[in-house]
């Protein structure tokens, strides 16, 4: 069942360099209780993705067109009111780094009873506070904790307080933008885990946003590769990482050392373009191998590869 | 310096200066004009600054555009020739103070110790008198001549350079590339010279186009108090001076059009010097 | 041939405190970053420290280099002893030292071009005068493939890119032909599709001058590509040292299986074991007694609380830190 359908999006930043097309024609849908790996390098636009879904863009950013239908309704037609009762409810946000995005002067349990109370007004203070408690253990965050202050808590902890925080009102969504970033890798399995227990637990659908494929692939169901503000690819895990249809996704699996496989790396030529002037065609072109004259003319569709999504000449 | 500050802001927010280029090409035009101005003085009228008309007091007029002062001097003449003496003043001893307070910041804050304490505290202690009393007793000591004014203001502000360099090359010395050029075998006369120094050096123009425009006022005064530069010679802080006396007889031609130089020129440096500072640390904008 | 061997290396930081804190005690606390480590590293050879942030793998770099100066311990490198050495003798060695930064930005000076900076070593050291240092300086750029090299010479750090930044970091660094090069983290602040050719210019450059190289990184699938020997460090302890295939397929301290069970793969089916530790890495200031790790050890039994484990020698050049072994 689909739970979130993004069609034809596009998120434009007026910046004094000129207009930069940071998410373009990006289409998208995702599945109930499925987590989706997005991965991208930074300027990718996948950052832009989750956070145009959320209408949390900043200032210099526009959508321009396309629309997010989130369980039946367009989250881009609704009035700021609307959306802020969507918001921390139906869909919530994991940020990469938790220490801003909690309040340093409020204690970590307090945080969460505010948001409850914030979108639940019919529940008890009492009942909020033991609602906090049950999704703070949940998280694995001792329920002595509960009055500490974020910058008593270590950085995984504060990370999993902040899924605490996302999980409390069991959304049907949650985006996580790079939360295991900041960690180390000891931590970020911990916080993946608990990722994909809550998937487990309540049917969470989690649209994983990263620049680590192999932590993507690990942990997903499916994969979605951007590149300089296009989707190029859609798919299984599984089949994206053991046979990768884009040569972008392809560049990026040779690219990238594996501790468990002895392998010669290889890179991919040139740097991703700059967005303000980005390739005409297919913008993975002036790096991509396989290149045909086509490319550079015409940027290619959405095709339909063995039940997996992809954009590039090569298949049509 | 405050009434210079003020009138930036308002302008700021009348929103007459929107940007950093206006700002500075508001105070490049201002100063540019004062100087063409007074390079041409000989050309643009036909008296001598130190030479009497014979005509006394005299409201301007086509004849004398400023008028003449109760000696006869035309004060067109002396206005243009005076910024001549200002800006000698003003300009030599802000670069003599800096020349004396860049090298004493960068080697108290590169090499810090003891003697970055003793440098510190001398610096200090003159910091804390204000600029004028201080211009003003070394003026005194030293007796009034265009030499002496220079160094009196020279040495007012050398604590200004002192305290800004040495605080920028603390945190300059910390940065990473400081420490790879370190790593690379630098000496430290070469990571000062070639490291930390071009780093500083925006702040340190910034803070010379700020410090000129308040070393005219400070120039002013010790004129007004007679202690620049001897009669005759031109010089606005001391036409304010013997103007002063006649203004309330009404010959306000004597004050007026000194002190508007004055605050003219200050103005141009001081826009100089904010609209570097924009220009030299812009505010990145980020693309996300 | 070993080129460089540490032993027993120390380096305590005092903890910066409050004037009420000095106030109220008078004792001294310290975070120890590095708390006794010995290694060698032989010629040609890229030996890897790996461990999470705080272990104290980037202060031992800075030790090695000098950047820092040890508490205590001994640095010998091709046959100097530069553990207390002054700055002035440091200088004619870091001709044969060189260290890449993880941030390639903050290693550049802003209002150098990048020609310059790339023949500033050949100047420092008197090795050059300015025009040969130029001819070399747009010789380098051509060798780490930043091209065309007249067009890069003039530029300033703010017009490249990371990656290309990056590679001009490397250039400087491999201008004196250093026998012997710190690689801290030289790819961590890169994006990911760049990340394989800053790896493999690295790679041809140990190649092509018979380098010796630390490199010291928190990501053991970049330790695996280019190591030879690897060092896992724990809250300022090398914990197991081993050739790097040995060390993955047969990884023998419990942190070193923790870690490898927790690194992302894409053959997941080679993963081990997985081995939970306990909770948080604990504060480096009063480190746990005997066994760092026993308080998060799921193996833990009462020995390790009281003493600390010794590297010992496992055959196959494998050397770890453990009492259970």
């Amino acid at each position: 069942m689909t739970l979130l359908k993004i069609n034809n999006l596009k998120v434009y930043y007026y910046t004094r360099r000129g207009i930069v097309k940071a998410v373009d024609n990006v289409s998208l849908a995702m599945n109930k209780g499925e987590m989706v790996g997005l991965v991208g390098e930074s300027g990718s636009g996948k950052s832009t993705l989750g956070l145009s879904i959320i209408r949390v863009l900043p200032p210099q950013a526009k959508i321009i067109s396309g629309s997010v239908i989130f369980n039946g309704t367009d989250l881009l037609k609704l009035s700021e009111r609307e959306m802020r009762k969507i918001r921390g409810k139906e869909i919530s946000m994991v940020f990469q780094d938790p220490l801003t995005s909690l309040d340093p002067l409020q204690k970590i349990g307090d945080q969460i009873v505010e948001t409850i109370l914030e979108h639940e007004p019919n529940i008890s203070k009492q009942e909020a506070y033991n609602m906090a408690k049950k999704a703070l253990q949940e998280v694995g965050i001792p329920p002595d904790r509960i009055g500490n202050y974020p910058h008593q808590l270590s950085g995984g902890q504060r990370q999993r307080v902040m899924i605490a925080l996302a999980m409390v009102l069991k959304p049907k969504l949650i985006i996580a933008d790079e939360p295991t970033t900041a960690l180390d890798v000891i931590v970020q399995d911990r916080i993946m885990e608990l990722l994909s227990a809550l998937k487990k637990e309540y049917g969470m659908s989690i649209l994983f946003i990263t620049h680590d494929l192999a932590l993507a692939a690990e942990r997903s169901d499916k994969i979605a590769v951007m590149y300089a503000g296009h989707l190029y690819e859609y798919g299984s895990s599984t089949d994206v990482v053991n046979k990768p249809l884009h040569p972008y996704t392809e560049g990026l699996i040779e690219s990238i050392p594996d501790v468990f496989m002895r392998k010669e790396i290889k890179e991919i030529p040139g740097q991703p373009p700059d967005l303000t002037k980005p390739p005409s065609g297919c913008r993975f072109h002036p790096r991509c191998p396989y290149r045909m004259p086509k490319c550079s003319r015409e940027e290619p569709p959405i095709l339909q590869v063995n039940g997996r999504l992809v954009k590039c000449w090569l298949y049509s | 310096m405050n009434i210079v500050n003020a009138i930036l802001e308002k302008l700021k927010t009348m929103g007459l200066l929107r940007n950093s280029n206006a700002l500075f090409k508001a105070g490049i035009i201002i100063v540019a004009g004062i100087i063409i101005l007074s390079a041409l003085a000989p050309l643009l009228t036909p008296y001598s600054p130190i030479v009497g008309t014979g005509d006394e007091l005299a409201p301007p007029s086509l004849k004398h555009p400023m008028g003449t002062n109760n000696l006869g001097y035309d004060m067109f003449s002396r206005v243009l020739y005076g910024a001549r003496t200002v800006l000698t003043v003003v300009v030599s001893a802000t670069l003599l103070s800096m020349a004396i307070g860049v090298p004493l910041g960068l080697i108290s804050g590169y090499y810090g110790g003891k003697v970055d304490r003793a440098i510190s505290i001398v610096m200090d202690s003159m910091y804390a008198f204000p600029s004028l009393i201080l211009a003003l007793a070394i003026a005194a000591v030293l007796g009034a001549s265009l030499i002496n004014a220079i160094i009196a203001i020279a040495v007012v502000y050398v604590p200004t350079y002192f305290r800004m360099v040495r605080g920028q090359t603390l945190s300059i010395k910390s940065l990473l590339y400081v420490e790879a050029a370190r790593a690379l075998g630098a000496s430290d006369s070469r990571i000062i010279t070639r490291y930390v120094f071009p780093n500083l050096l925006p702040t340190v123009l910034v803070v010379f186009s700020m410090n000129i425009a308040d070393a005219i006022l400070t120039e002013a005064g010790l004129s007004f108090l007679g202690f620049s530069v001897p009669p005759p010679t031109p010089d606005w802080g001391a036409d304010l001076r013997v103007g002063h006396s006649f203004m309330l007889a009404g010959y306000w031609w004597l004050v007026a059009f000194p002190g508007l130089m004055i605050m003219l020129l200050a103005t141009g440096f001081a826009l100089i010097g904010e609209g570097l500072s924009d220009i030299l640390n812009p505010r990145r904008e980020a693309v996300g | 041939m070993v080129l460089l061997s540490v032993s027993n290396l120390k380096k305590y930081f005092p903890l910066q405190k409050s004037f009420i804190e000095r106030v109220i005690s008078r004792r001294k606390q310290y975070v120890k970053a590095v708390d006794g480590i010995s290694f060698i590293i032989r010629e040609g050879e890229v030996f890897s420290l790996v461990g999470e942030s705080g272990c104290g793998k980037t202060t031992t770099g800075r030790l090695i280099v000098r950047l820092e100066t040890p508490d205590s311990g001994k640095i010998v490198f091709d046959g100097k002893d530069i553990t207390f050495a002054k700055e002035k003798e440091l200088r004619p060695l870091r001709r044969k030292m060189q260290i890449i930064f993880q941030d390639p930005y903050a290693s550049l000076n802003p209002r150098m071009t990048i020609g310059d900076a790339i023949a500033e070593p050949l100047i420092i050291h008197g090795i050059a005068d300015k025009r040969e240092a130029r001819e070399k300086a747009l010789e380098m750029l051509v060798n780490v493939g930043l091209t065309p090299p007249e067009l890069f010479y003039k530029a300033y750090p703010h017009q490249l890119s990371g990656g290309q930044r990056q590679r001009v970091v490397i250039a400087r660094a491999m201008i004196l032909k250093p026998k012997f090069i710190v690689a801290d983290e030289p790819v961590s602040m890169i994006d990911v599709s760049l990340r394989a050719s800053i790896l493999k210019l690295l790679m041809k450059f140990k190649k092509d001058f018979n380098l010796t190289m630390l490199f010291i990184t928190h990501d053991l699938a970049v330790a695996r590509l280019i190591s030879d020997v690897v060092a896992v460090m724990y809250l300022g302890k090398i914990v197991e040292i081993a050739p790097v295939d040995e060390l993955v397929e047969n990884p023998l301290h419990p942190y070193t299986k923790a870690l490898l069970s927790s690194v992302p793969t894409i053959v997941p089916q080679m993963k081990r074991e997985k081995i939970i530790l306990k909770g948080d890495v604990p504060n480096p200031i009063n480190p746990p007694s005997g066994c760092r790790l026993h308080p998060r050890c799921p193996l833990a039994i009462e020995r390790c609380s009281k003493e600390e484990p010794k590297l010992k020698y496992v055959g196959n050049n494998h050397y770890v830190a453990c009492h259970l072994l």
